[in-house]
């Protein structure tokens, strides 16, 4: 078990290449470059960035989906290629997909079960994961008929199931309604409120600054900044992303 | 290991509600219906030829059912993400490759048993008196379905589409059936046929589990014997593909 | 874009994994290699017979581990080339032979055909007799059959059919119809006798009088599922009762 001061999410000097072996010849790529970072309990961290700067890699890493090539990436204190780390952490990513043939409710129940919640409290938290969620009256069609939307929506349900404490959040609003975007802020924000540490992706720079405290921006692999809400309060957050990401582009 | 129990539910109740199953079933039914006209060509032998198709069409399908599902169903996890929802859980990596193969297997079983249920009827309204021979024909074709899908896993690990997993598959499946005529190439002079031949130490002695062609000349001992086997060859497929999945980056 | 070259890059681990694969090979070379030894199996390995087409139909399935099957595919195929339809009674009782299928009764394929079958599945038993039989008693080719039959009794040593119809076929070669019922007995009371040689027995029976055995034969083969040979029985029954029911006098030479 963690120790309650253990940072939720910390990331220590971590690079991450990728190599691709073609006819024995590799090719290496950049995914992150000694990305030092450490969330703080209770907070909403933004990870911002262009496309292939290393966002998803991030996230990655902090599932044990990757491992990294060099640092230690650290889940309250635990190595998060142990099920141990990710019992803990909740996972929603970009465009969530689930088994056409699951009903909802049959879907939650499935996950619910790998996640080691009690067969006892099963059905409440199925349902009241569903309530959050808006989705409680569609619980039992199939999944295949939903929308983008309540397909993001169950998405956030099966990561919000096992009440974790840490959630892991790749572009929770992408291609979504601006009611469907209301929403899912105001869930995420519920969360937080309730404890809940919150590390997301996302391209939409209103929404992080919405949501956020902090912010960090991804150039290149490397963690080029990290802003907090106070340096942003004046100026805006888009200006000073595109004063880091693209410094030679003259801003108004 | 309860992960990879209720992994495997998931997987069985997913191949029961696939359509590639119903398919499968279907057109089990539909050979079945179809052998009887090989039996009336048969004459004499009816019985014998509507054993033969009957088994026959039930093991092509069962294997062609698990093995197909077993190819395309981590690559279409992967594709959809629906794989990340599961590891980014306290699962552990082996435990979910188990638990799909024992489900897609489970599935196989009982899609092979209705036919054999079907086919047993059959026989028994032909006149058929029960040979126990019967029984471990049965209990081979299970046996193949559960080798050759173990191997579909390690090779679909190893492959870079779904088709190329299936084809390697197929390559080995029939190969399993010829290790007596490579066995007699290994005893051949010319350097040629002995490399051809070598593969036979690989490809896995189906012809061990051919109860259906050894009618009659299998016994208990001999059908413990090929259950070690499986056990064993599949281990090892299991083993290598879990050790490949654990290292996969996704 | 390329790493540069400080950073570190990931471990090679090509050689474990050259490593995992040798040791399951081995591992699985070694398990076939102790299944050959312990169970080789009833089956021997696969020769093709007859032509290019057949080759490719056993070999197709064979490659699937159907040999049995292709083995009754063979059979039907063989049945369709050798024709069983009997000729009608009076035909059979005019004909000079015991048989005559279809016409002419010129089949060079017969052997090759039995052969191609027995290559395929070496214990249907069935198609071997059947195909001896007709070889010896049909065709009169008596070195052929006696050929095929020690070929398949090399594959069933202990196979008690296969001596009673050696020597049968052995009886047949010097015209003694007797000596063949004789050693054919035991054959005729299997379970699994062709129908076309208990038909060939009934009618060597009729040939020396013997009606009363001649009869009960025929009254197995109404049990045949061929419906060719149930016809046939059911006819020559109802000859040889009107026979019993008809004063000497007007009864034939036959």
């Amino acid at each position: 078990m963690p120790e309650q001061d253990e940072s939720p999410l910390l990331f220590d000097n971590v690079t991450k290449t990728y190599v691709r072996s073609h006819l024995g010849r590799k090719k290496y790529s950049r995914g992150v470059r000694g990305l030092h970072l450490n969330i703080e309990q209770g907070e909403i961290f933004g990870l911002l960035g262009l496309n292939g700067q290393g966002k998803t890699t991030t996230l990655k890493l902090s599932l044990g989906l990757l491992e990294p090539t060099a640092g230690t990436v650290r889940v309250f204190g635990q190595d998060p290629f142990e099920p141990a780390a990710r019992a803990q952490l909740g996972y929603l990513p970009e465009l969530p997909y689930f088994y056409p043939h699951l009903s909802p409710r049959e879907a939650l129940g499935f996950y619910a079960r790998l996640s080691k919640v009690p067969r006892k409290s099963l059905r409440r938290r199925i349902d009241d994961a569903l309530a959050d969620v808006g989705l409680l009256a569609a619980a039992d069609r199939r999944a295949s008929e939903f929308s983008k939307g309540m397909l993001q929506r169950l998405g956030l349900a099966q990561a919000m199931l096992h009440r974790p404490k840490l959630y892991v959040l790749d572009e929770p609003v992408s291609g979504l309604d601006p009611l469907a975007v209301h929403d899912i802020r105001n869930m995420l924000a519920k969360l937080n409120t309730q404890g809940a540490t919150i590390l997301l992706a996302s391209h939409s720079i209103s929404e992080v600054e919405r949501l956020c405290r902090r912010v960090g921006i991804l150039v290149e692999g490397r963690l080029a900044r990290i802003l907090t809400s106070a340096d942003w309060a004046k100026d805006g957050l888009e200006k000073l992303f595109i004063e880091t990401v693209m410094p030679e582009v003259p801003l108004p | 290991m309860i992960d990879a129990f209720f992994i495997a539910r998931h997987s069985f109740q997913e191949q029961l509600r696939g359509r590639f199953f119903l398919v499968a079933v279907l057109f089990g039914g539909l050979l079945l219906y179809m052998s009887l006209l090989l039996g009336t060509l048969a004459a004499d032998q009816e019985l014998r030829a509507l054993l033969d198709f009957g088994l026959s069409a039930a093991e092509l399908l069962a294997t062609a059912s698990a093995v197909f599902a077993v190819s395309s169903g981590l690559l279409r996890d992967m594709e959809t993400k629906t794989l990340y929802l599961v590891l980014s859980r306290p699962v552990r990596r082996p435990a979910y490759l188990f638990g799909r193969w024992l489900g897609i297997n489970a599935a196989a079983f009982c899609a092979a048993l209705l036919m054999v249920l079907l086919h047993l009827l059959l026989l028994l309204s032909k006149g058929w008196v029960w040979e126990p021979a019967y029984a471990g024909a049965v209990c081979g074709i299970l046996l193949k379905v559960a080798l050759t899908s173990s191997l579909a896993a390690l090779l679909a690990m190893v492959s870079t589409s779904t088709l190329s997993g299936l084809l390697m598959t197929a390559v080995f499946w029939t190969l399993g059936h010829f290790t007596l005529e490579m066995r007699q190439l290994l005893e051949r002079e010319a350097w040629r046929a002995k490399l051809i031949g070598f593969t036979v130490y690989l490809v896995p002695n189906l012809g061990l589990l051919n109860f259906r062609d050894q009618w009659g000349a299998g016994s208990r001992e001999m059908l413990a014997f090929a259950a070690g086997y499986t056990a064993l060859y599949a281990a090892a497929c299991l083993t290598m593909t879990a050790w490949l999945f654990r290292k996969k980056e996704f | 874009m390329k790493a540069e070259q400080e950073e570190p890059l990931p471990p090679d681990v090509s050689w474990k994994k050259a490593l995992l694969f040798s040791a399951g090979f081995v591992f699985v070379a070694a398990i076939n290699a102790v299944s050959w030894r312990i169970a080789p199996g009833t089956l021997v390995p696969l020769k093709l017979f007859a032509s290019a087409q057949t080759a490719v139909q056993d070999v197709s399935l064979s490659v699937c581990g159907m040999r049995r099957l292709a083995a009754d595919i063979a059979f039907v195929e063989f049945l369709l080339y050798y024709g069983t339809p009997e000729l009608a009674e009076q035909e059979h009782e005019e004909a000079e032979e015991p048989h005559m299928h279809g016409e002419g009764g010129v089949y060079p394929e017969l052997l090759a055909r039995g052969r191609r079958i027995l290559s395929l599945d070496p214990h249907f038993d069935y198609a071997a007799l059947y195909i001896g039989g007709a070889l010896a008693f049909n065709q009169g080719r008596t070195d052929e059959a006696l050929m095929f039959l020690e070929e398949a009794r090399a594959r069933e040593p202990g196979n008690w059919r296969f001596v009673a119809y050696i020597a049968a076929v052995g009886f047949n070669k010097t015209g003694s119809m007797e000596s063949v019922l004789q050693a054919l007995a035991p054959a005729l009371a299997d379970r699994d006798c062709p129908s076309m040689i208990k038909n060939i027995a009934a009618f060597m029976n009729v040939r020396l009088g013997r009606y009363d055995e001649a009869g009960r034969l025929y009254q197995q083969l109404l049990d045949s599922r061929d419906e060719s040979y149930r016809a046939s029985a059911k006819r020559v029954l109802a000859r040889l009762s009107l026979r019993r029911t008809q004063p000497k006098s007007m009864r034939g030479s036959r």
